[in-house]
């Protein structure tokens, strides 16, 4: 049978309660004097680190043709099926002969894996580093294509957040 | 009275913009969450994206002490029914959060017994793209649906009229 043996009586000191109670109440006072990890996030933001894949964008060349040719390797590539492209004629002489008419993303389907700028070989679509874009419509969340060479214009040569400049994309 | 002189004087506040005031501040969620989403939504509860800095902190894992509700990850068909009662027992000014592209649209998910969208079956007010999104998107969503609930109106929750 077992014997349950108290190995801890109770002093005066230990029944008075309250140095228990300051003793946690200094844990407390010691995390207040610390440096603070919240991000107070609308007012400041948080800054991804390079190679972040949030939300996509169209690449232009510097004339502002879209780079894009329309050769749906990215809507093969990608694994929800979310890219959705309609091809057309080019409109401009010089380049490429084919060219996005309609160019749609369904961000609620995408799951931002990055295949589709792995897959593209003009280097046209790529993933941004904005990542606070939630809306309170199913309709707002369908990118098209002028919605994507938008958030180009936002983030071509400086960082969506921090506003620091980004290293110039080779022209090819 | 121009809504902006409301929110500028407080004495002469309305009833509504008081009361919306107060529920836009204190959004308790109900976490739904299923997958992955669920334990992003927790890194949005921790300090460094302190949600509680908007009020909603105060996590309620009983849908009858919250008025919001937070889907937060994938819905399979046998999940649906109880999701629909815990949406069915919030009481009324409620509002649904669906976070992460599983709960908005089935994502990856394209399959037989994953819900396409919980929107087919409950209304959603807010959705947070991403898989899964991150903490700061879940706090962008939060302060839009803020923005959602300080402009409801009573009239908003009056029974329909009958055609009697």
């Amino acid at each position: 049978m077992a014997i349950i043996t108290k190995s801890y009586e109770p002093t005066f000191w230990d029944k008075l309660y309250f140095p228990a109670l300051f003793k946690g109440l200094m844990v407390t006072l010691r995390y207040f004097f610390k440096r603070k990890v919240t991000i107070q996030y609308p007012e400041e933001k948080y800054i991804p680190p390079d190679g972040y894949r949030g939300l996509h964008r169209l690449n232009k060349y510097s004339d502002g043709r879209i780079r894009c040719v329309a050769c749906e390797m990215c809507s093969a590539a990608c694994p929800v099926d979310c890219i959705h492209i309609i091809p057309g004629p080019s409109p401009w002489d010089e380049g490429k002969e084919r060219y996005p008419v309609r160019f749609d993303i369904d961000l609620l389907r995408c799951i931002f894996c990055g295949f589709c700028e792995m897959a593209c070989p003009e280097e046209a679509i790529e993933l941004t580093e904005i990542y606070d874009f939630s809306d309170l419509t199913r309709e707002n969340l369908l990118i098209d294509r002028d919605g994507l060479l938008e958030v180009y214009e936002l983030t071509k040569n400086k960082n969506y957040y921090s506003q620091t400049k980004k290293s110039e994309k080779s022209e090819t | 009275m121009q809504h902006d002189d409301v929110k500028s004087n407080v004495l002469t506040t309305t009833l509504e913009s008081a009361i919306n005031w107060g529920r836009k501040n204190s959004l308790w969620p109900m976490p739904f969450g299923t997958a992955c989403c669920g334990i992003e939504f927790m890194a949005a509860l921790a300090a460094r994206t302190d949600i509680s800095r908007f009020g909603a902190e105060a996590i309620r894992f009983s849908p009858r002490q919250s008025d919001l509700l937070i889907v937060a990850g994938r819905i399979s068909i046998k999940m649906m029914p109880v999701l629909i009662r815990i949406y069915e027992q919030m009481p009324e000014p409620k509002w649904v959060i669906s976070m992460g592209a599983c709960a908005s649209s089935g994502g990856v998910f394209d399959t037989y017994s994953v819900i396409q969208g919980i929107d087919r079956f409950i209304p959603v007010d807010v959705y947070i793209p991403g898989c899964p999104p991150r903490p700061e998107g879940v706090v962008d969503g939060l302060i839009k649906l803020q923005e959602l609930v300080d402009k409801e109106k009573f009239s908003d929750y009056a029974p329909p009229a009958t055609n009697s």
